[in-house]
């Protein structure tokens, strides 16, 4: 609103500035001071929309601060709350797991351990619920944990008591057990002796008391039988006796036959020993007075002898002896049946004795050993039960296990009861009572079960309800954890929600920031900033462009614009003024260069860089393209001009190869060089003179050089003449001659000078005879070839050739060059050599014409001074050498050896360090007023061959010398290269 | 839970200082060290040996016997000086030679007394159960007085035995019997127990080699006299000879019970019996009763007559006897293997001792051990019960 109110204030203000005159407005731009120019406007407008932005800026920030806060709010409180239910829950499982370990420890050390920490994490429950109850989240569920907790702990203290009655029940049951293992183990170790000794006792005494009876038995019938067998003996010794004295009485003899004598004397003797074998009592002492009775009659019967004959009252005495015998048998008879009676009697008794015996023994041992057995039956049963008892876990067994123990012990004390109360019996007695006890007495084994399975009872329902809070809390956490996961899901949904209208309000400021940029751009910046500087900038590039007559918009506007186009407006002017005075300078310029170009006799042409003809005279037309001269005009190309030349057909050298000519042409004329002369057709020859300016233009000079030319071409065919004539010259005379007089070193006038020379004589030997002999086109063939190679052999070491006289020659070497005194002797001596062997060479092939014999050189060689020149008359002249030197080397070479070279001292002098030669004979020479010392070179070939690694050569401009063998490898190579360098320089330059 | 804070804090302050590094193991070295020797039933000044056997019942006078001969073997060393300043002392608890009594005093002698080893555990069903405590526990058992097999097997690396197993003892007697005096009808009166099982077989086994089988058996109940009725069944076969596994007390009343009705075998006993325990109940008989032992009679051999100027030393009113004289043994081998092992003895390094090949020269009586062979003798010496209750060698025909 603020930016709205200040613009319509600007508009206001600008509606009452008055519109200020040109003039005035270089002194505003001077001040640079609009009060509502652009700059006022653009900051407006820009105000205006940084004012949108921060406003979008405070609404987004708004937002965030929303977002924060929704954020916060299901962090700050809802993740502790989670976190505090999820911990409650975590204990509440702690819990719930500790607490069947309480059940299940062993002892109390275990079982306290195990309630440490169960009540350290009832205390964290406790805390935490206090927690919660504190953060006042979610009331109910906080009354439900109290209640879960208050429950939780009270059933385990329930439970912890009932584990620790239990423990201390199990405990005692378990000592117990320990005690009646132990019982039952010394009631076992105590009976089995008791056992061991019923069995035996009863074995024994039965044995006994069998082997007794039988002892009985058979001294019963021993004693009987013997007693009724005596008697038996008795009554028949006694019948026997009887009848024996009958037998003698009736035979009636006095005295008795010794036979019947001693059979009655062993009859007699049976008897007796038979009644002493009887035992003493009342029916034996009745039977022996009978018997003595009876033996009496015997006796006298038996003692008649022939003293005292058996005559008188035999028969009496047999009567009395039968009486006797009567009543003896009546004694004897019932004694009989006695004894038979007796062994009767004796037997039953003994038997019904035994049977006593019998059932005595099975009535004390074989029970005893029963009750014993049974005993130990019931006692292994009763302790088994009670052991079964102390590790039972169903209450429900336990009153049949009871009832079971209880008859066990009844039939133990009942066979108790029947054993005898002996001392051996009492430590078993008191064992039986331990181990009932343990059964039957106050915290018997029963009742300690039953109140430990009471106890675990008690403990498992607080167990299971302690478990069953637990659960409950767990799934009041889950059910809180879910409220809570909702609630956050909520303020979530709210928080999105806010973002969304958040968006939504962005968006609109946003579209509104950039629809109030569209309009200031449409509205202002547009019509009133752009245009106006598109519309000036257009003027100013036409101004620049030169258009001078453009019109200059806005100058009417008040703000910078309006000041800038009022600049423009003057410049403009100024740029007009100035443009008229260049004009008028330039025309006069022109003019002044037209004139003075027409006023020079050569033609002109200036090309610019684009090779367009800028400017040229009169003269250019009529003197190079007259044919064409009225179409050349500024603005033709240096091609057109000279294909329209080319096409008229006046250029003499491109007749015939048009393109060739105007390529070449093109090439010369874009890089300038010398003048160059070009021929039209009608004779007129054109110097060229072409320049390239500093633009890259090309300016001409074209000149009209037709007589020069001619007068050129004149004295060309003269000098050709002369020169064919002094080539038919310079085979007569030295090359060096001709090369002086020709090149105008020296002219052909008679003059001479002196120098120091070495002067040469060569001269075959007997040529003359031979010459004779020969066919003249032989000879001549013959003479030609070997001065021909001599004198190329001359000429390669640098001789001057004087002359040939026939076969004879004349060398010498300093003039007109000289490469110094000891060279040109040097080179001298050399050529010799080179000649000689030359020529040994030569007479091979000459024996083809005919040549027979072998031909031999004579050379002479001599140095010093002589005078050279020309010598002659006017009109004949001979550039030779005249002195005494020329003489002594003639001499030399007459005196010389065929075949050798002959030197003089001088020349030895030279050339004796570099060239082996021998001492020869002196000579006397004609015209010498001594005798001259001579040399001769020596083994010429040989030297030739050894000297064939030197090269030694001196020219106007090259001098070589080069001794290959005195050189190292490295020189050689640097020699070798050097060389190549040179050639590659010569055959360069010849290209 | 509180030592294992400990230790990381000072794993915690030992990231802090080196020194404190040094300081924090050498605690714990030196707490280790301290337990570890508790454990092992050796303190600086003594090693602590724990015995489980009979000190009333049947069998009382072997565990007595023994115990004073271990006991004088102690005492003997002790004088010396002790073992590298040790003193051997011997914790004996009485098991009235009942298995489930010997596994509580094997229990209490490892856990509370934490002995260094356990020793001379009397009889066979005892050693049953006492043995696998030790094993469990890594406890040397030593000088059990029992010959059965089970204790024989190398597997068992704790056990050490010093006598010979009551297979060869009855092997020795059976061949004696059997050969020496023709008799082939062979009864035998074992105890009702792995004892009494162990002997049965061990003489089965003797009399299966010479294509025999006993005449008659019988049993009695351990630690009774009951042994009338196995007299009786024993009886009715009529045997030559009876050869007796048990204890002196039953044995002794087998005997006499036998001879007053009218069985007169001859009779023979596993050194188990006790051999002077056995005269002196029998109290002069007229019959021959031959005794296995596993100790050569203590008449004229060196080491006899250390072992009675031992006992002498130990408790002069105590007369040197079979058992004693094998307690003796025992007590000499402990103190041997002690000497051997060095100043710092461990119970791993007193089994690894007896696992490897070692050989033990007690006076001239040599026991050898490896880790094939846990028994150091395998001598059975013979010996007759005379009238007056003396011992004398059994004479052999064809000594072997």
């Amino acid at each position: 609103m603020t930016v709205n109110r200040s613009e319509t204030g600007k508009d206001q203000k600008e509606q009452t500035t008055p519109v200020s005159p040109s003039g005035s407005v270089r002194s505003a731009a001077a001040k640079q001071h609009y009060r509502f120019g652009i700059k006022a406007k653009l900051s407006a407008t820009l105000f205006t929309l940084a004012a949108l932005t921060a406003v979008a800026c405070i609404i987004a920030w708004i937002v965030f601060e929303q977002i924060e806060a929704a954020v916060t709010d299901i962090t700050a409180e809802s993740i502790p709350e989670i976190t505090l239910a999820l911990k409650v829950a975590e204990i509440s499982t702690d819990i719930a797991a500790g607490a069947p370990s309480i059940m299940a420890s062993a002892t109390h050390q275990e079982r306290l351990d195990q309630k440490q920490v169960l009540d350290k994490a009832i205390v964290q429950l406790n805390a935490l619920i206090q927690q919660w109850q504190a953060l006042g989240i979610a009331p109910d569920i906080a009354m439900k944990f109290a209640a879960s907790s208050s429950q939780i702990t009270t059933q385990l203290a329930i439970m912890e008591s009932a584990v620790e009655k239990k423990l201390t029940l199990t405990k005692q049951l378990h000592e117990a057990s320990t005690l009646l293992s132990r019982t039952h183990n010394t009631f076992l170790e105590t009976l089995e002796p008791l056992v061991d000794n019923a069995v035996f006792d009863l074995v024994i005494t039965s044995e006994t008391s069998n082997s007794d009876t039988i002892e009985a038995l058979k001294s019963a019938i021993e004693a009987g039988t013997s007693r009724l067998g005596h008697l038996l003996a008795i009554r028949t010794n006694g019948g026997l006796i009887v009848s024996l004295l009958r037998e003698a009485a009736g035979r009636a003899v006095t005295r008795l036959e010794p036979r019947t004598r001693l059979a009655l004397g062993q009859l007699r003797q049976r008897f007796d020993r038979d009644l002493a074998a009887l035992r003493d009592d009342d029916t034996s002492d009745s039977l022996r007075a009978s018997a003595d009775t009876l033996l009496v009659y015997l006796d006298a019967i038996s003692s008649a002898t022939d003293n005292a004959p058996l005559t008188t009252d035999r028969d009496t005495r047999l009567t009395a002896l039968a009486a006797a015998h009567k009543e003896f048998l009546s004694i004897l008879t019932p004694v009989i049946f006695e004894a038979r009676d007796e062994i009767i009697t004796t037997i039953e008794t003994i038997a019904e004795e035994q049977a006593n015996a019998m059932t005595e023994l099975v009535d004390t041992g074989s029970f005893k050993l029963l009750h014993l057995m049974s005993l130990r039956a019931e006692g292994n049963l009763a302790s088994g039960l009670l052991s079964e008892t102390a590790h039972v876990f169903d209450g429900q067994l336990l009153p049949p296990l009871r009832e079971r123990f209880q008859a066990s012990a009844g039939q133990m004390q009942r066979a108790l009861d029947e054993l005898p109360q002996t001392a051996s019996l009492q430590n078993l007695r008191q064992y039986i009572a331990l181990l009932l006890g343990l059964g039957r007495d106050t915290d018997n084994i029963f009742i300690l079960k039953r109140a430990e399975l009471d106890q675990q009872e008690i403990a498992h329902t607080a167990l299971d309800i302690s478990q069953a809070q637990s659960v409950a809390m767990r799934s009041a956490v889950t059910d809180f954890v879910l409220f809570t996961q909702q609630m956050s899901d909520a303020t979530a949904a709210k928080a999105q929600e806010r973002i969304r209208n958040s968006k939504i309000i962005m968006v609109l400021i946003s579209a509104a920031s950039i629809i109030s940029a569209f309009l200031v751009m449409i509205v202002f910046v547009g019509p009133r900033i752009v245009r106006p500087i598109e519309e000036t900038t257009l003027a100013m590039t036409k101004l620049a462009g030169g258009d001078t007559s453009v019109d200059i918009p806005g100058r009417e506007r008040k703000d910078e614009l309006g000041h800038m186009a009022q600049a423009l407006g003057v410049f403009r002017d100024i740029t007009i003024e100035v443009q008229e005075s260049n004009l008028r300078e330039i025309d006069t310029a022109r003019r002044r260069l037209s004139d003075a170009i027409e006023s020079i006799s050569e033609a002109f042409s200036l090309y610019d860089s684009n090779d367009q003809l800028v400017v040229c005279n009169k003269k250019y037309g009529t003197l190079v393209h007259p044919e064409i001269a009225d179409q050349i005009r500024p603005g033709l190309t240096f091609e057109d001009i000279l294909r329209r030349a080319l096409k008229a057909d006046f250029i003499e050298a491109a007749r015939g190869r048009e393109d060739e000519w105007l390529k070449q042409r093109m090439a010369l004329h874009r890089n300038p060089g010398p003048p160059h002369i070009m021929q039209r057709v009608d004779g007129v020859w054109i110097m060229i003179s072409e320049r390239q300016t500093a633009e890259g233009g090309v300016v001409a000079v074209y000149s009209d050089i037709t007589e020069l030319k001619e007068r050129e071409n004149e004295l060309a065919e003269k000098s050709r003449a002369l020169e064919q004539l002094s080539s038919q010259l310079s085979k007569y005379l030295s090359p060096q001659i001709y090369e002086s007089i020709f090149t105008g070193e020296q002219s052909a006038v008679v003059a001479s000078k002196r120098k120091k020379l070495t002067v040469f004589f060569s001269d075959l030997v007997g040529f003359t005879e031979v010459a004779d002999r020969l066919e003249s086109e032989d000879l001549s063939q013959i003479i030609n070839e070997y001065l021909t190679e001599m004198s190329r052999i001359a000429l390669s070491h640098g001789a001057t050739i004087d002359k040939y006289v026939g076969d004879a020659i004349m060398i010498f070497f300093g003039d007109p060059v000289s490469r110094g005194v000891k060279t040109d002797a040097l080179a001298c001596v050399r050529m010799a050599i080179e000649m000689q062997k030359r020529l040994d060479e030569l007479t091979l092939s000459w024996s083809e014409h005919g040549l027979v014999e072998p031909m031999k050189a004579r050379i002479g060689i001599a140095t010093g001074f002589c005078a050279v020149g020309n010598f002659g008359s006017d009109v004949r002249m001979d550039y030779t050498i005249i002195g005494g030197v020329v003489n002594l080397a003639s001499r030399l070479e007459h005196s010389a050896v065929p075949g050798r070279i002959l030197l003089s001292a001088e020349t030895y002098n030279l050339i004796g360090e570099e060239i082996p030669c021998q001492e020869h004979e002196t000579v006397k020479i004609k015209g010498f007023a001594y005798p001259v010392k001579t040399y001769h070179v020596i083994d010429a070939p040989l030297q030739n061959d050894a000297d064939a690694d030197r090269i030694s050569e001196k020219r106007a401009s090259l001098s070589v010398d080069l001794d290959v063998a005195a050189m190292s490898n490295e020189d050689r190579e640097q020699a070798t290269q050097l060389l190549r360098d040179i050639a590659d320089k010569l055959d360069k330059d010849k290209d | 839970m509180e030592e294992r804070w400990t230790i990381a804090q000072i794993f915690d302050r030992a990231l802090l200082s080196p020194i404190q590094i040094y300081v924090g193991v050498a605690l714990l070295l030196l707490a280790v060290n301290s337990q570890a020797a508790a454990q092992q039933g050796i303190t600086d000044d003594r090693i602590i040996f724990g015995q489980s056997a009979a000190f009333d019942g049947p069998a009382s006078s072997l565990g007595t016997d023994y115990r004073n001969g271990l006991l004088a073997a102690f005492n003997e060393v002790n004088r010396a000086g002790g073992i590298d300043g040790r003193r051997l002392e011997l914790i004996s608890y009485n098991d009235g030679y009942e298995p489930e009594q010997a596994i509580e005093n094997t229990n209490r002698l490892i856990k509370d007394d934490q002995v260094f080893a356990l020793v001379g555990q009397v009889g066979t069903p005892t050693a049953q159960s006492a043995q696998p405590i030790a094993q469990k526990n890594n406890i040397p058992f030593v000088g059990a007085f029992t010959g059965v097999s089970f204790l024989r097997n190398p597997a068992l690396r704790n056990v050490v035995n010093f006598r010979a197993s009551y297979d060869q003892e009855a092997e020795a007697l059976i061949d004696y019997l059997t050969g020496d005096l023709g008799l082939n009808k062979i009864g035998v009166l074992y105890q009702d127990d792995t004892f009494g099982r162990a002997g049965l077989t061990g003489i089965n086994l003797a009399l299966r080699r010479r294509n025999l089988q006993p005449a008659a058996d019988g049993t009695y109940m351990r630690n009774t006299t009951a042994v009338k009725r196995a007299l009786l069944s024993i009886r009715k076969s009529d045997p030559d000879a009876v050869v007796i596994v048990g204890a002196y007390k039953p044995t002794a009343a087998f005997i006499q019970t036998a001879l007053s009705i009218g069985v007169d075998p001859v009779f023979a006993a596993l050194s188990f019996v006790g051999g002077s325990a056995l005269a002196a109940e029998l109290d002069a008989i007229d019959q021959s009763v031959f005794v296995s032992q596993v100790v050569p009679l203590f008449e004229d051999i060196p080491l006899a007559t250390r072992f009675k100027t031992a006992l002498d030393n130990y408790s002069p009113d105590t007369a040197a006897n079979f058992i004693a004289f094998e307690g003796y043994i025992v007590g000499r081998l402990l103190i041997t293997a002690l000497q051997k092992i060095g100043p710092i003895p461990t119970r791993e390094k007193f089994i690894e001792l007896f696992n490897k090949d070692t050989r033990f020269d007690l006076d001239g009586l040599e026991l050898t051990y490896g880790p094939d062979d846990n028994q150091g003798s395998d001598e059975v010496y013979l010996t007759e019960i005379g009238k007056d209750g003396s011992f004398t060698a059994v004479e052999r025909k064809n000594s072997e």
